[in-house]
């Protein structure tokens, strides 16, 4: 058990640890987050992060005080709240299933606990960050999927039935991939209007961001599929009678799957990225449910930059989810390379 | 070589053929037009409206409608821009140059630095200094534009050596043309600078692992062995082939020149196409939604084509095999 638990964090690496530890605390925003993500205090605008401190055997957490309401300067009022663990708080479902109240850590009631400072509604932005996260996870895991397939099914039938259907595939994919990708998304978004439900857009966000994805993967399996064509054990499998889902199911796809791998890991960026930029300009999901990139767009203007420079943690979020999927994808392909199986020939 | 040139730009229409078909659809889908806006403003009359729908046949059925706009469009007319009331072409006329600016001067930047500092910087392939610009673009690679360029405002704001967004400044009207144009340089640092940030990192990758590749071929080893002049190997020999592969990704960039800035335009208030973009599609704007996505269609193709010849052009094994 224990080899493979080293084997398995040798292929993926570092990366794909931290993105494992990343989508289990997503998984369970609920449970972590001391808040739910609209919970609002309009008495605490643009507070600034509190940090618990240790005295008498327990965490304490320092109540802040407003002195400037104008520029919303804080500072501690020198009272303070003891800091529970595994303490009931806002109660919420877990998953829209389980009901619970219970959360990994709270403050006692007047004070409140601000891990990473709260935005202009006093909503506490660490909260907000992983229900956001999740969001990015979902969406960009579900859009993987759906562009996945129709690229791989795209790639596969043009790759290997050739002629007129292959050409025509082609064109599809010229077509999808010669329009600016933002502008795509823009006109595609517009289809249905504002202010619709926040499971609408979020259908229309991932559905138009797959639209997209499936033209450039299924370029790569179609040319996947047009080199293994030509090796001795495909020809061998042709010549001795197998049918094509044989062939495609049994010789080609395995063959493909660590380059699946790769290009499935590479994409994944694309999605957190495009959904962040739609939210960020006020395109993607609305208030008060939290993306990374509605949360990002908080601070467009230079005054929130100044006093609350906390929102861009949205934005390093965002960074460090990207450079993580792309080391993810690095780290597969010299696994692919170098290790076994990476060439193997069914 | 004509006939293959020829043979890709029919394929492009035929592509652009498509892209126009179904645009079209997807307008086409959404629901309400500019026009039912229009209609209720008391101070636009229903004569006007009738008009303007006549003229640009929005009543038509789909097919009709979509043939009205196409006929015209051969004519050089893209259509009337409902939401700034002039002409789709005129305000696309308008935009175009500001982008191009912004982006060119980006390519140019970022080109600039990357190709001299990747050769240099693979010739010592995993020194510090090669490190170090390796993880930096990796940083560039994985920060989306957006959160570069806001970073970027922040930084005009908390420094003042930049102005705050937009493209001019008020100047007393006494101002020369060197001011006005230092001034819009003054403007253009910023936004170029962010962009050329962006694309650096996959520059620096491709170019660094492509001389890496050539310098260990034979014939660079062969062309030492023979005494060349240094300066003759490294152009000769080490960039005509390490460019090479970098060739394709020109293509995409001249193919991004229009559309690949959108965010960074948003962001710093910049007169392009990108801000342009965003409200035609926010208020409907049909034929300049349209227009623009033609525009930016059209030079991604280009961009393509212009590639595959330079590619031609300088690899005669492309040249042989065609």
């Amino acid at each position: 058990m224990k080899t493979r638990a080293g084997a398995f964090v040798k292929t993926v690496g570092m990366a794909g640890v931290l993105l494992l530890v990343l989508g289990a605390t997503s998984l369970f925003a609920e449970f972590l987050a001391p808040y739910r993500y609209d919970s609002v205090r309009f008495d605490l605008p643009y507070a600034p992060a509190v940090i618990p401190v240790w005295s008498h055997g327990r965490f304490w957490v320092p109540i802040l005080e407003m002195t400037d309401s104008e520029r919303r300067r804080y500072s501690p009022s020198g009272k303070r709240v003891p800091l529970h663990l595994f303490c009931q708080g806002e109660s919420y479902r877990m998953w829209g299933v389980i009901h619970s109240s219970r959360h990994l850590f709270c403050a006692e009631a007047p004070g409140r606990i601000y891990l990473m400072g709260a935005d202009l509604f006093g909503r506490d932005l660490f909260s907000r960050l992983l229900y956001g996260m999740r969001f990015s996870f979902l969406l960009s895991l579900i859009g993987v999927a759906i562009s996945f397939s129709i690229g791989t099914i795209v790639g596969l039938v043009a790759g290997y039935a050739g002629g007129w259907v292959d050409r025509l595939l082609m064109r599809l994919s010229e077509i999808v991939m010669a329009v600016p990708g933002l502008y795509l998304l823009m006109g595609l978004r517009s289809i249905v209007p504002f202010g619709v439900s926040s499971t609408t857009i979020t259908l229309i966000i991932t559905g138009s961001l797959s639209l997209i994805g499936w033209a450039s993967l299924s370029r790569v399996v179609r040319g996947l599929v047009m080199s293994l064509s030509g090796q001795d054990f495909v020809l061998a499998a042709v010549a001795s009678g197998a049918s094509p889902a044989r062939v495609i199911f049994l010789h080609l796809l395995p063959n493909m799957r660590y380059y699946l791998l790769i290009s499935v890991t590479l994409s994944i960026p694309a999605f957190i990225v495009g959904e962040a930029g739609l939210s960020f300009l006020g395109l993607g999901l609305s208030e008060p449910h939290p993306s990374l990139g509605n949360i990002l767009s908080e601070s467009q203007s230079l005054e929130t930059m100044n006093s609350a420079p906390w929102l861009l943690g949205s934005g390093i979020l965002i960074v460090i989810l990207v450079v993580l999927f792309n080391r993810l994808g690095d780290v597969l392909r010299e696994a692919g390379e170098g290790g076994p199986g990476g060439d193997r020939k069914t | 070589m004509m006939r293959a040139v020829v043979l890709r730009v029919s394929h492009m229409g035929l592509v652009l053929l498509g892209i126009v078909f179904l645009s079209f659809v997807m307008m086409d889908f959404a629901p309400g037009d500019f026009l039912s806006q229009m209609a209720m403003n008391p101070q636009i009359s229903p004569r006007v409206i009738a008009s303007l729908k006549e003229q640009y046949g929005l009543g038509l059925p789909f097919f009709e409608q979509f043939l009205h706009w196409a006929r015209a469009l051969l004519h050089g007319d893209m259509g009337y821009s409902f939401s700034y009331h002039v002409p789709v072409s005129t305000l696309i006329g308008e935009r175009v140059p500001m982008t191009l600016l912004l982006t060119a001067t980006a390519v140019l930047i970022s080109w600039g630095t990357a190709l001299p500092l990747a050769v240099f910087g693979a010739r010592r392939a995993g020194g510090l200094f090669d490190r170090s610009l390796l993880s930096f673009s990796y940083l560039s690679i994985s920060v989306p534009s957006f959160f570069l360029a806001l970073l970027g405002l922040l930084l005009a704001e908390r420094t003042g050596w930049f102005p705050i967004g937009g493209a001019r400044s008020a100047l007393p009207a006494t101002a020369g043309s060197w001011d006005r144009i230092g001034d819009l340089l003054h403007h253009l640092i910023l936004p170029s600078l962010t962009l050329a940030l962006g694309s650096f990192g996959v520059l620096y990758r491709l170019m660094r692992s492509s001389v890496i590749e050539v310098i260990s071929q034979p014939f660079m080893t062969a062309a030492r062995g023979r005494g060349l002049r240094d300066r003759l190997i490294f152009w000769r020999y080490l960039f005509r082939n390490a460019v090479n592969p970098l060739v394709t990704l020109f293509g995409m960039e001249l193919g991004g020149l229009l559309s690949g800035a959108a965010f960074t335009e948003m962001i710093f208030g910049w007169p392009g196409m990108g801000r342009l973009m965003l409200h035609a599609v926010m208020t409907r704007d049909l034929y300049l939604v349209m227009g623009g996505v033609l525009m930016g269609a059209i030079l991604l193709l280009l961009g393509n084509l212009l590639a595959d010849l330079l590619l031609y052009l300088l690899d005669p094994r492309v040249r042989e095999g065609t």
